[in-house]
């Protein structure tokens, strides 16, 4: 890979066809492109004004100095069609196709906070047993995990660099999409559209673990989370045990 | 000695002075910084910050959920800042204006910036905020059930920093109900390293209903009169 070292990990199943299409656009790019740079200064220089010389003006319309353009134009469209059907086959892959999954997560955005509900032991959203965590999102190695994006109040975008991953969070919507996690490790998550005055300030870590450790963190959340729920405290109409299912807003 | 020698020595004897008068002084201003004298100028500065939702005479805005500050006591707004940024307060997925204030209390670096900010704040003026609730409770039957709010927040209101309870006195409505509801839910308050927090959550739960919460706001609103 060409990018490797400009980029962070490739911690997600698709993360290495993404890089693999910056690769190709940078080559398909790039190599044109110094060839431009290289034939503009080399033609300014090698014609540049000389004593005693008149310069020639042309209109370019005659074949003889169009077919230099027409030549020109055959690989940038082709490079072109490449990077459109490898882009429109990887974005097919992430965007529009929908792997079954062997969990789900809900992102809720606002601002300027990430509110990550993980299932608990049953592995189903909107029981008691959910793991509500603020800021940080735990998942499990090589698992499929289907993401319901949310956002409470103004757009945002859920952006997990190390997926490759970038959704708009749009108010009102439900969004789908997937990631199936490669390597262990804990990463950043980011808000990437400006949402307010403390957009700079809404960081996340997500928390890739194998299964057994990921199990063994699940297990003993949910149980917490069962605790809570169980606690005098939240036995008031609006505790976690009423809410989760919507995760009700408290707007005042 | 050498007219450079000589030179220098005066030189020496003219700047000495000086430079030990800089140094006293220095060590005074942070000395005296150290002793609890907040720099105003410097929460001013910071104070700009929170302008975009408190507004800048500290009323608050309760479209954005940021309630009337101006006049609060600077050990309540310091407490308050501390408990956002170690994430005590705020933190809780239901928390809306919570988790606003969970990172802007980041932007306070040091403890001398929370203390600047909220000596500023606390020299402010108290703002009187208008009422926002549609519904108003009775504030005869409030003051019933203030009687238990009394014994840390005062009879008329004051706060008590003893007590580490603010006063309610000059405190929008909306914030109070929705302070009174978050602690019924253990939204507010159940952080780890809240014992104020923590004996709200008890001391609510003697407001039996929403009648009730009404009813003690337009008690306390009463005491500003």
């Amino acid at each position: 890979m060409i990018l490797d070292s400009l980029l962070p990990a490739a911690a997600s199943s698709y993360a290495a066809d993404i890089d693999t299409l910056f690769d190709v656009i940078t080559l398909l790019v790039g190599i044109p492109f110094l060839i431009s740079c290289y034939l503009f200064f080399a033609f300014i220089l090698r014609f540049k004004a000389k004593e005693g010389h008149k310069a020639m003006y042309i209109t370019g319309t005659e074949h003889k100095y169009m077919k230099w353009i027409h030549r020109a134009h055959i690989p940038i469209l082709t490079f072109d069609l490449v990077i459109v059907v490898m882009a429109v086959q990887v974005w097919y892959d992430v965007k529009q196709d929908l792997p079954e999954m062997e969990s789900e997560v809900r992102v809720i955005a606002q601002q300027w906070a990430w509110t990550f509900v993980h299932p608990g032991a049953d592995n189903v959203q909107g029981t008691a047993d959910d793991i509500t965590k603020i800021n940080e999102l735990h998942v499990s190695i090589d698992k499929l995990y289907h993401f319901k994006l949310e956002s409470r109040d103004v757009l945002h975008n859920f952006s997990v660099p190390v997926f490759r991953l970038k959704q708009d969070a749009v108010p009102g919507r439900v969004i789908t999409g997937w990631f199936e996690p490669v390597i262990a490790g804990e990463f950043d998550i980011q808000c990437a559209e400006i949402c307010g005055i403390g957009h700079g300030l809404m960081p996340a870590r997500i928390h890739i673990s194998s299964a057994s450790e990921h199990a063994a963190w699940v297990q003993r959340e949910s149980a917490a989370a069962l605790a809570q729920t169980h606690s005098p405290f939240t036995g008031v109409g609006t505790g976690p045990a009423n809410v989760k299912p919507e995760l009700q807003l408290v707007t005042r | 000695m050498t007219l450079f020698g000589k030179f220098i020595g005066n030189t020496m004897i003219r700047v000495l002075p000086l430079v030990a008068a800089l140094a006293i002084g220095g060590f005074a201003i942070q000395a005296s910084a150290e002793d609890g004298e907040a720099d105003l100028e410097r929460g001013e500065e910071l104070y700009s910050l929170c302008v975009k939702c408190h507004k800048a005479d500290g009323g608050g805005d309760s479209a954005v959920l940021a309630p009337a500050i101006a006049g609060m006591p600077s050990w309540y707004v310091e407490k308050q800042l501390q408990n956002f940024k170690s994430g005590i307060r705020g933190l809780h997925a239901k928390d809306t204006g919570g988790l606003r204030m969970y990172p802007m209390s980041k932007w306070l670096r040091t403890e001398a910036d929370q203390e600047a900010v909220a000596a500023y704040v606390a020299n402010m003026p108290a703002t009187q905020p208008e009422r926002e609730l549609e519904e108003h409770g009775d504030a005869a039957k409030g003051a019933g059930y203030y009687a238990v709010c009394g014994a840390c927040h005062g009879a008329s209101g004051e706060g008590n920093e003893g007590m580490g309870a603010p006063p309610l006195i000059g405190q929008s409505d909306w914030y109070l109900k929705s302070s009174i509801e978050k602690y019924k839910a253990a939204i507010r308050g159940s952080g780890k390293g809240d014992p104020f927090g923590a004996a709200m959550i008890g001391m609510v739960a003697t407001l039996p209903d929403d009648n009730a919460i009404l009813d003690v706001i337009a008690h306390i609103q009463s005491l500003e009169k």
